[in-house]
Protein backbone atom coordinates (compact mmCIF):
# COMPACT_ATOMS: atom_id res chain seq x y z
CA UNK A 1 0.00 0.00 0.00
CA UNK A 2 1.31 3.35 -0.71
CA UNK A 3 1.99 5.35 2.19
CA UNK A 4 0.33 8.61 2.03
CA UNK A 5 2.99 10.67 3.32
CA UNK A 6 4.88 10.09 0.74
CA UNK A 7 2.11 10.79 -2.28
CA UNK A 8 1.99 13.75 -4.12
CA UNK A 9 -0.75 15.89 -3.05
CA UNK A 10 -2.15 17.95 -5.57
CA UNK A 11 -4.89 20.01 -5.28
CA UNK A 12 -7.28 21.00 -7.97
CA UNK A 13 -9.35 24.23 -7.98
CA UNK A 14 -12.36 24.82 -10.31
CA UNK A 15 -15.79 25.99 -10.04
CA UNK A 16 -17.33 23.19 -12.68
CA UNK A 17 -18.17 20.48 -10.20
CA UNK A 18 -18.46 18.03 -13.09
CA UNK A 19 -15.28 18.66 -14.53
CA UNK A 20 -13.55 18.57 -11.10
CA UNK A 21 -14.89 15.20 -10.52
CA UNK A 22 -13.25 14.00 -14.26
CA UNK A 23 -10.00 15.22 -13.56
CA UNK A 24 -9.53 14.01 -10.19
CA UNK A 25 -11.37 10.44 -11.19
CA UNK A 26 -9.06 10.29 -14.48
CA UNK A 27 -5.75 11.59 -12.81
CA UNK A 28 -6.45 9.05 -9.87
CA UNK A 29 -6.42 6.18 -12.43
CA UNK A 30 -3.70 7.38 -14.46
CA UNK A 31 -1.12 8.07 -11.59
CA UNK A 32 -2.77 4.33 -10.24
CA UNK A 33 -3.46 5.95 -6.86
CA UNK A 34 -0.08 7.36 -6.36
CA UNK A 35 -1.46 11.32 -6.65
CA UNK A 36 -3.60 12.23 -3.46
CA UNK A 37 -6.01 14.36 -4.95
CA UNK A 38 -8.13 17.07 -3.57
CA UNK A 39 -10.86 19.05 -4.40
CA UNK A 40 -11.99 22.70 -3.77
CA UNK A 41 -14.86 24.58 -6.00
CA UNK A 42 -13.70 28.11 -4.78
CA UNK A 43 -10.72 30.08 -4.44
CA UNK A 44 -11.96 30.58 -0.70
CA UNK A 45 -12.47 26.75 -0.33
CA UNK A 46 -8.52 26.50 -1.91
CA UNK A 47 -7.29 28.43 0.52
CA UNK A 48 -8.95 26.64 3.10
CA UNK A 49 -7.50 23.31 1.99
CA UNK A 50 -4.16 24.94 2.24
CA UNK A 51 -4.38 26.12 5.70
CA UNK A 52 -4.72 22.55 7.18
CA UNK A 53 -2.63 20.16 4.21
CA UNK A 54 0.76 20.31 3.03
CA UNK A 55 -0.15 20.59 -1.40
CA UNK A 56 2.57 19.91 -3.63
CA UNK A 57 0.71 20.95 -6.56
CA UNK A 58 -2.40 23.47 -7.31
CA UNK A 59 -3.87 23.36 -10.63
CA UNK A 60 -6.17 26.52 -10.73
CA UNK A 61 -9.17 27.30 -12.96
CA UNK A 62 -9.17 30.86 -14.53
CA UNK A 63 -12.07 31.78 -14.71
CA UNK A 64 -13.94 31.33 -11.55
CA UNK A 65 -16.74 33.54 -9.81
CA UNK A 66 -15.72 36.00 -7.17
CA UNK A 67 -11.98 35.33 -6.75
CA UNK A 68 -10.85 34.16 -10.19
CA UNK A 69 -7.77 31.98 -10.73
CA UNK A 70 -5.48 35.15 -11.53
CA UNK A 71 -6.32 36.73 -8.07
CA UNK A 72 -6.19 33.20 -6.27
CA UNK A 73 -2.46 33.08 -7.96
CA UNK A 74 -1.41 36.23 -6.52
CA UNK A 75 -2.61 35.18 -2.55
CA UNK A 76 -0.96 31.68 -3.63
CA UNK A 77 2.35 33.44 -4.96
CA UNK A 78 2.34 35.79 -1.43
CA UNK A 79 1.01 33.86 1.20
CA UNK A 80 2.55 30.12 -0.38
CA UNK A 81 5.33 30.94 -2.38
CA UNK A 82 6.90 27.71 -2.62
CA UNK A 83 3.80 25.78 -4.05
CA UNK A 84 3.95 24.42 -7.71
CA UNK A 85 0.96 26.70 -9.45
CA UNK A 86 -0.89 25.87 -12.79
CA UNK A 87 -3.28 27.27 -14.29
CA UNK A 88 -6.40 25.46 -16.68
CA UNK A 89 -8.65 27.40 -18.62
CA UNK A 90 -11.06 26.66 -21.40
CA UNK A 91 -10.68 29.82 -22.75
CA UNK A 92 -6.84 30.20 -23.80
CA UNK A 93 -5.78 34.07 -24.54
CA UNK A 94 -2.14 35.18 -24.53
CA UNK A 95 -3.28 38.11 -22.06
CA UNK A 96 -4.44 35.56 -19.66
CA UNK A 97 -1.27 33.32 -20.19
CA UNK A 98 0.65 35.90 -19.64
CA UNK A 99 -0.88 37.16 -16.38
CA UNK A 100 -0.65 34.06 -14.84
CA UNK A 101 3.01 33.46 -15.56
CA UNK A 102 3.52 36.95 -14.17
CA UNK A 103 1.78 36.23 -11.20
CA UNK A 104 3.93 32.50 -10.51
CA UNK A 105 2.17 29.90 -12.89
CA UNK A 106 4.87 27.31 -14.02
CA UNK A 107 2.63 26.44 -16.46
CA UNK A 108 -0.95 27.73 -18.08
CA UNK A 109 -2.27 25.00 -19.74
CA UNK A 110 -5.65 24.31 -21.80
CA UNK A 111 -8.24 22.09 -20.31
CA UNK A 112 -8.35 18.82 -22.57
CA UNK A 113 -10.99 17.61 -23.88
CA UNK A 114 -9.47 13.91 -25.26
CA UNK A 115 -8.45 10.81 -23.33
CA UNK A 116 -5.04 11.75 -24.83
CA UNK A 117 -5.29 15.59 -23.47
CA UNK A 118 -5.84 13.98 -20.21
CA UNK A 119 -3.18 11.79 -20.81
CA UNK A 120 -0.08 14.75 -21.93
CA UNK A 121 -1.39 17.14 -19.27
CA UNK A 122 -1.01 14.35 -16.93
CA UNK A 123 2.19 13.65 -17.73
CA UNK A 124 3.46 16.89 -17.73
CA UNK A 125 1.97 17.40 -14.33
CA UNK A 126 3.77 14.39 -12.95
CA UNK A 127 6.65 15.71 -14.59
CA UNK A 128 6.51 19.09 -12.51
CA UNK A 129 5.39 17.60 -9.29
CA UNK A 130 8.57 15.60 -9.29
CA UNK A 131 10.36 18.32 -9.92
CA UNK A 132 12.93 19.46 -6.67
CA UNK A 133 12.95 23.00 -6.27
CA UNK A 134 16.53 24.75 -5.89
CA UNK A 135 17.60 27.30 -3.19
CA UNK A 136 17.95 30.68 -4.57
CA UNK A 137 15.81 30.95 -7.29
CA UNK A 138 13.19 32.41 -6.18
CA UNK A 139 11.76 34.43 -8.74
CA UNK A 140 12.58 31.93 -11.33
CA UNK A 141 11.46 28.84 -12.72
CA UNK A 142 12.17 26.22 -10.45
CA UNK A 143 12.57 23.52 -12.76
CA UNK A 144 15.88 21.29 -12.63
CA UNK A 145 17.11 21.07 -16.66
CA UNK A 146 16.13 24.28 -19.56
CA UNK A 147 15.55 21.22 -21.66
CA UNK A 148 13.04 20.50 -19.17
CA UNK A 149 11.61 23.86 -19.24
CA UNK A 150 11.81 23.95 -23.05
CA UNK A 151 10.15 20.50 -23.46
CA UNK A 152 7.28 21.86 -21.04
CA UNK A 153 6.45 24.75 -22.84
CA UNK A 154 6.70 23.35 -26.22
CA UNK A 155 4.54 20.05 -25.11
CA UNK A 156 2.29 22.90 -23.48
CA UNK A 157 1.73 24.67 -26.84
CA UNK A 158 2.19 27.90 -24.99
CA UNK A 159 4.56 31.27 -26.28
CA UNK A 160 6.74 32.96 -23.77
CA UNK A 161 10.16 34.17 -23.99
CA UNK A 162 13.04 32.34 -22.16
CA UNK A 163 16.01 34.01 -20.66
CA UNK A 164 19.51 32.51 -20.24
CA UNK A 165 22.11 33.86 -18.53
CA UNK A 166 25.20 32.66 -17.27
CA UNK A 167 28.92 33.76 -17.25
CA UNK A 168 29.41 32.76 -20.49
CA UNK A 169 26.43 33.17 -22.42
CA UNK A 170 23.06 35.26 -22.54
CA UNK A 171 20.36 34.54 -24.61
CA UNK A 172 16.91 34.61 -25.21
CA UNK A 173 14.83 31.73 -27.19
CA UNK A 174 11.68 32.69 -28.59
CA UNK A 175 8.45 29.95 -28.02
CA UNK A 176 5.16 30.60 -29.86
CA UNK A 177 2.24 28.13 -29.52
CA UNK A 178 4.67 25.57 -28.46
CA UNK A 179 7.73 26.20 -31.46
CA UNK A 180 10.51 27.35 -30.93
CA UNK A 181 11.02 29.88 -33.65
CA UNK A 182 13.63 32.24 -32.67
CA UNK A 183 16.50 32.70 -30.47
CA UNK A 184 19.86 35.10 -29.87
CA UNK A 185 22.72 34.81 -28.23
CA UNK A 186 25.25 37.44 -28.03
CA UNK A 187 25.46 38.44 -31.99
CA UNK A 188 24.16 34.79 -33.15
CA UNK A 189 20.64 34.45 -34.13
CA UNK A 190 18.72 30.83 -34.92
CA UNK A 191 19.51 27.46 -34.17
CA UNK A 192 23.19 28.49 -33.60
CA UNK A 193 22.66 30.43 -30.80
CA UNK A 194 20.21 27.90 -29.64
CA UNK A 195 22.26 25.52 -29.36
CA UNK A 196 24.73 27.49 -28.06
CA UNK A 197 22.40 28.12 -25.35
CA UNK A 198 21.88 24.79 -25.01
CA UNK A 199 25.55 24.18 -24.44
CA UNK A 200 25.83 26.29 -21.43
CA UNK A 201 26.96 24.53 -18.57
CA UNK A 202 25.46 25.91 -15.33
CA UNK A 203 23.27 29.46 -15.06
CA UNK A 204 19.97 31.10 -14.72
CA UNK A 205 17.11 30.76 -16.82
CA UNK A 206 13.89 33.17 -16.56
CA UNK A 207 10.40 32.66 -17.81
CA UNK A 208 8.76 35.91 -19.30
CA UNK A 209 5.64 36.72 -21.29
CA UNK A 210 5.76 36.02 -24.53
CA UNK A 211 6.12 39.13 -27.40
CA UNK A 212 6.85 38.47 -31.30
CA UNK A 213 10.51 39.29 -31.64
CA UNK A 214 10.19 40.58 -35.02
CA UNK A 215 12.05 37.60 -36.86
CA UNK A 216 11.59 34.40 -37.60
CA UNK A 217 14.83 32.53 -37.43
CA UNK A 218 14.08 28.98 -36.58
CA UNK A 219 12.20 26.18 -38.48
CA UNK A 220 11.22 22.72 -37.54
CA UNK A 221 10.08 20.63 -34.38
CA UNK A 222 11.22 21.34 -31.12
CA UNK A 223 11.80 17.59 -30.33
CA UNK A 224 14.64 17.61 -33.53
CA UNK A 225 16.20 20.98 -32.18
CA UNK A 226 16.21 19.36 -28.55
CA UNK A 227 17.98 16.24 -30.09
CA UNK A 228 20.28 18.52 -32.13
CA UNK A 229 21.01 20.65 -29.93
CA UNK A 230 22.22 17.31 -27.29
CA UNK A 231 23.94 16.57 -30.46
CA UNK A 232 25.96 19.74 -30.73
CA UNK A 233 26.69 19.99 -26.84
CA UNK A 234 27.98 16.55 -27.09
CA UNK A 235 30.35 17.16 -29.90
CA UNK A 236 31.40 20.31 -28.52
CA UNK A 237 31.95 18.63 -25.19
CA UNK A 238 34.04 16.07 -26.73
CA UNK A 239 36.43 18.33 -28.99
CA UNK A 240 36.45 21.71 -27.76
CA UNK A 241 40.22 22.29 -25.85
CA UNK A 242 39.90 21.96 -22.30
CA UNK A 243 40.98 25.76 -21.84
CA UNK A 244 38.04 26.89 -23.89
CA UNK A 245 34.78 26.40 -23.12
CA UNK A 246 31.13 25.40 -25.16
CA UNK A 247 30.37 29.15 -26.06
CA UNK A 248 33.64 29.68 -27.68
CA UNK A 249 33.58 26.24 -29.86
CA UNK A 250 32.91 26.63 -33.64
CA UNK A 251 29.13 25.06 -33.74
CA UNK A 252 28.73 22.91 -36.71
CA UNK A 253 25.89 23.32 -38.95
CA UNK A 254 22.92 22.17 -38.11
CA UNK A 255 20.97 19.56 -40.70
CA UNK A 256 17.72 20.13 -42.30
CA UNK A 257 15.21 19.89 -40.11
CA UNK A 258 13.20 16.82 -39.38
CA UNK A 259 9.29 16.37 -40.27
CA UNK A 260 6.89 18.12 -38.16
CA UNK A 261 5.16 15.77 -36.25
CA UNK A 262 1.51 16.99 -35.70
CA UNK A 263 0.12 17.38 -31.72
CA UNK A 264 3.03 15.26 -30.36
CA UNK A 265 4.16 14.10 -27.08
CA UNK A 266 7.59 12.85 -25.35
CA UNK A 267 5.87 9.07 -24.04
CA UNK A 268 9.38 7.60 -23.33
CA UNK A 269 13.11 8.71 -22.32
CA UNK A 270 15.48 7.00 -21.07
CA UNK A 271 19.70 7.77 -20.13
CA UNK A 272 22.16 5.44 -18.82
CA UNK A 273 25.68 4.97 -18.79
CA UNK A 274 26.97 2.64 -20.91
CA UNK A 275 27.65 0.02 -18.41
CA UNK A 276 23.36 0.03 -17.61
CA UNK A 277 23.56 2.67 -14.46
CA UNK A 278 20.49 4.96 -14.86
CA UNK A 279 20.97 8.36 -14.99
CA UNK A 280 16.83 9.33 -15.96
CA UNK A 281 13.99 7.15 -16.92
CA UNK A 282 10.76 8.57 -17.60
CA UNK A 283 7.60 6.79 -18.73
CA UNK A 284 9.78 3.20 -19.12
CA UNK A 285 7.49 0.56 -19.40
CA UNK A 286 10.71 -1.75 -18.69
CA UNK A 287 13.93 0.35 -18.11
CA UNK A 288 15.83 -2.58 -17.76
CA UNK A 289 14.78 -4.31 -21.39
CA UNK A 290 15.61 -0.14 -22.65
CA UNK A 291 18.69 -0.23 -21.34
CA UNK A 292 20.05 -3.25 -22.96
CA UNK A 293 18.42 -2.22 -26.11
CA UNK A 294 20.79 0.84 -26.00
CA UNK A 295 23.96 -1.18 -25.11
CA UNK A 296 22.71 -3.81 -28.29
CA UNK A 297 22.21 -0.84 -30.48
CA UNK A 298 25.44 0.58 -29.64
CA UNK A 299 27.25 -2.94 -30.40
CA UNK A 300 25.62 -3.39 -33.87
CA UNK A 301 26.59 -0.13 -34.65
CA UNK A 302 30.33 -0.92 -33.76
CA UNK A 303 29.65 -3.81 -36.35
CA UNK A 304 28.17 -1.75 -38.97
CA UNK A 305 31.04 0.48 -38.72
CA UNK A 306 33.52 -2.52 -38.92
CA UNK A 307 32.15 -3.80 -42.37
CA UNK A 308 32.23 0.21 -44.17
CA UNK A 309 34.29 3.45 -43.13
CA UNK A 310 31.27 4.87 -41.63
CA UNK A 311 33.02 6.29 -38.93
CA UNK A 312 31.82 7.46 -35.18
CA UNK A 313 28.56 6.20 -34.80
CA UNK A 314 26.07 9.03 -33.36
CA UNK A 315 22.35 7.57 -33.40
CA UNK A 316 19.54 5.80 -34.68
CA UNK A 317 16.34 7.00 -35.71
CA UNK A 318 13.34 5.51 -36.23
CA UNK A 319 10.13 6.15 -37.83
CA UNK A 320 6.68 4.35 -36.94
CA UNK A 321 3.30 5.08 -38.41
CA UNK A 322 3.04 6.83 -34.97
CA UNK A 323 6.20 7.00 -33.14
CA UNK A 324 9.72 8.00 -33.47
CA UNK A 325 12.36 7.00 -31.57
CA UNK A 326 16.03 8.74 -31.33
CA UNK A 327 18.71 6.54 -29.70
CA UNK A 328 21.86 8.15 -29.34
CA UNK A 329 24.92 6.64 -28.25
CA UNK A 330 28.06 8.73 -26.54
CA UNK A 331 30.92 7.35 -24.82
CA UNK A 332 29.24 8.70 -21.93
CA UNK A 333 25.94 8.41 -21.76
CA UNK A 334 23.25 6.53 -23.84
CA UNK A 335 20.00 8.25 -24.55
CA UNK A 336 16.35 6.99 -25.78
CA UNK A 337 13.53 8.88 -26.42
CA UNK A 338 10.23 7.92 -27.81
CA UNK A 339 7.66 10.56 -29.16
CA UNK A 340 4.04 9.61 -29.70
CA UNK A 341 2.21 11.20 -32.21
CA UNK A 342 -1.42 12.17 -31.22
CA UNK A 343 -3.19 11.92 -34.09
CA UNK A 344 -4.00 8.31 -35.35
CA UNK A 345 -2.07 7.76 -38.74
CA UNK A 346 -4.47 8.09 -41.75
CA UNK B 1 18.58 -10.42 -59.90
CA UNK B 2 14.92 -9.79 -61.52
CA UNK B 3 13.82 -6.64 -63.41
CA UNK B 4 11.86 -5.37 -60.46
CA UNK B 5 15.09 -5.47 -58.62
CA UNK B 6 17.04 -3.98 -60.59
CA UNK B 7 14.84 -0.98 -61.27
CA UNK B 8 15.07 -0.44 -57.75
CA UNK B 9 18.76 -0.52 -57.59
CA UNK B 10 19.09 1.75 -60.53
CA UNK B 11 16.89 4.41 -59.07
CA UNK B 12 19.50 4.54 -55.83
CA UNK B 13 21.99 5.29 -57.88
CA UNK B 14 19.97 8.75 -58.25
CA UNK B 15 19.52 9.51 -54.09
CA UNK B 16 21.32 12.36 -52.66
CA UNK B 17 25.32 11.28 -51.44
CA UNK B 18 24.56 7.51 -52.73
CA UNK B 19 27.13 4.94 -52.12
CA UNK B 20 25.41 1.80 -51.96
CA UNK B 21 22.57 -0.34 -51.71
CA UNK B 22 21.24 -3.86 -50.62
CA UNK B 23 18.67 -6.35 -50.09
CA UNK B 24 18.51 -9.59 -47.93
CA UNK B 25 15.67 -11.27 -49.19
CA UNK B 26 13.22 -13.74 -46.66
CA UNK B 27 15.69 -16.97 -48.15
CA UNK B 28 18.40 -15.21 -46.45
CA UNK B 29 20.48 -13.87 -49.28
CA UNK B 30 21.87 -11.12 -50.31
CA UNK B 31 21.94 -8.45 -53.68
CA UNK B 32 24.19 -5.73 -53.04
CA UNK B 33 25.32 -2.75 -55.43
CA UNK B 34 28.26 -0.47 -54.79
CA UNK B 35 27.96 3.18 -56.19
CA UNK B 36 31.47 4.44 -54.32
CA UNK B 37 34.95 2.65 -54.04
CA UNK B 38 34.73 2.96 -50.22
CA UNK B 39 31.68 0.74 -49.91
CA UNK B 40 33.07 -2.33 -52.13
CA UNK B 41 30.44 -5.49 -52.50
CA UNK B 42 31.94 -7.49 -49.92
CA UNK B 43 31.32 -5.09 -47.27
CA UNK B 44 28.25 -4.23 -48.51
CA UNK B 45 27.63 -8.09 -47.88
CA UNK B 46 28.64 -8.56 -44.64
CA UNK B 47 27.27 -5.00 -43.61
CA UNK B 48 23.38 -6.58 -44.99
CA UNK B 49 24.65 -9.61 -42.29
CA UNK B 50 24.72 -7.10 -39.30
CA UNK B 51 21.48 -5.35 -40.50
CA UNK B 52 19.47 -7.87 -40.39
CA UNK B 53 20.76 -9.06 -37.32
CA UNK B 54 19.99 -5.60 -36.06
CA UNK B 55 16.74 -5.37 -37.63
CA UNK B 56 15.44 -8.45 -35.99
CA UNK B 57 16.38 -6.64 -32.38
CA UNK B 58 14.42 -3.62 -33.13
CA UNK B 59 11.15 -5.74 -34.58
CA UNK B 60 11.45 -7.68 -31.18
CA UNK B 61 11.13 -4.56 -29.32
CA UNK B 62 8.29 -3.50 -31.12
CA UNK B 63 11.06 -1.16 -33.11
CA UNK B 64 10.48 -2.09 -36.65
CA UNK B 65 10.66 0.95 -38.56
CA UNK B 66 9.18 2.41 -41.89
CA UNK B 67 12.44 4.24 -42.17
CA UNK B 68 15.53 3.39 -40.13
CA UNK B 69 18.48 5.56 -39.79
CA UNK B 70 21.61 4.74 -38.83
CA UNK B 71 23.88 8.06 -38.44
CA UNK B 72 27.36 7.72 -38.02
CA UNK B 73 30.21 10.63 -38.95
CA UNK B 74 31.00 9.39 -42.13
CA UNK B 75 27.80 7.85 -43.59
CA UNK B 76 24.57 7.30 -43.36
CA UNK B 77 22.09 3.71 -43.80
CA UNK B 78 18.53 3.93 -44.33
CA UNK B 79 16.77 0.99 -43.59
CA UNK B 80 13.05 -0.82 -44.36
CA UNK B 81 12.03 -3.99 -43.74
CA UNK B 82 8.59 -6.06 -44.84
CA UNK B 83 6.63 -8.53 -43.17
CA UNK B 84 8.11 -11.73 -45.33
CA UNK B 85 11.61 -10.38 -43.76
CA UNK B 86 13.19 -9.21 -47.02
CA UNK B 87 15.46 -6.20 -45.82
CA UNK B 88 16.07 -3.16 -48.13
CA UNK B 89 19.04 -0.73 -46.78
CA UNK B 90 20.52 2.64 -48.88
CA UNK B 91 23.69 3.88 -47.64
CA UNK B 92 24.24 7.39 -48.11
CA UNK B 93 27.34 10.13 -47.33
CA UNK B 94 26.55 11.56 -43.92
CA UNK B 95 25.44 14.99 -44.78
CA UNK B 96 23.58 14.41 -47.17
CA UNK B 97 19.27 14.59 -46.72
CA UNK B 98 18.50 11.62 -48.72
CA UNK B 99 15.21 10.73 -46.16
CA UNK B 100 12.33 11.47 -48.25
CA UNK B 101 14.32 10.20 -51.79
CA UNK B 102 14.23 6.85 -49.46
CA UNK B 103 11.02 6.81 -48.55
CA UNK B 104 9.74 6.62 -52.27
CA UNK B 105 12.04 3.84 -52.66
CA UNK B 106 11.00 2.02 -49.19
CA UNK B 107 7.09 2.36 -51.05
CA UNK B 108 8.57 0.76 -54.19
CA UNK B 109 10.54 -2.09 -52.03
CA UNK B 110 7.57 -2.34 -50.46
CA UNK B 111 5.00 -3.44 -53.74
CA UNK B 112 8.41 -5.28 -55.32
CA UNK B 113 8.43 -9.00 -55.76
Amino acid sequence: MTDPKSQPQILFVDDEPDFLRVVTETFTDLSEGRWQMHRAHSADAALEILKRQKIDLVVVDINMPLLDGVQLLRILNRRHPDLKKVTLTGFASEVKRNECLANGAELFIEKPRTAQGFKSIFLMLEELVTWTPKKGFQGMLRQVGLNDVIQMECLGRNSSILEIKNQRVHGRVFIENGDIIHATCGEEQGERAFQKLLSAAGGEFKLHPFEAPGVRTIEGSWEFLLMEAARVSDELASQAPAEAGPAEAEIPAAEPAAEELPDVVVAETLICSPKGEVFYAASCADTLARVALLQTISQQAALLAQSLPLGKFERLEILQPTNRVVAQISPDHLVFVRVASLIPPA
Amino acid sequence: MNEALASLFDNCAAAPGALGCGLRLPDRTSRVRSFHADCPNESLEKMMLHLASASALLASHDLAGQRVAWTFANGKLFVTSRPDGALFCLITQARTDAGEFFDRLAAQFAVTT
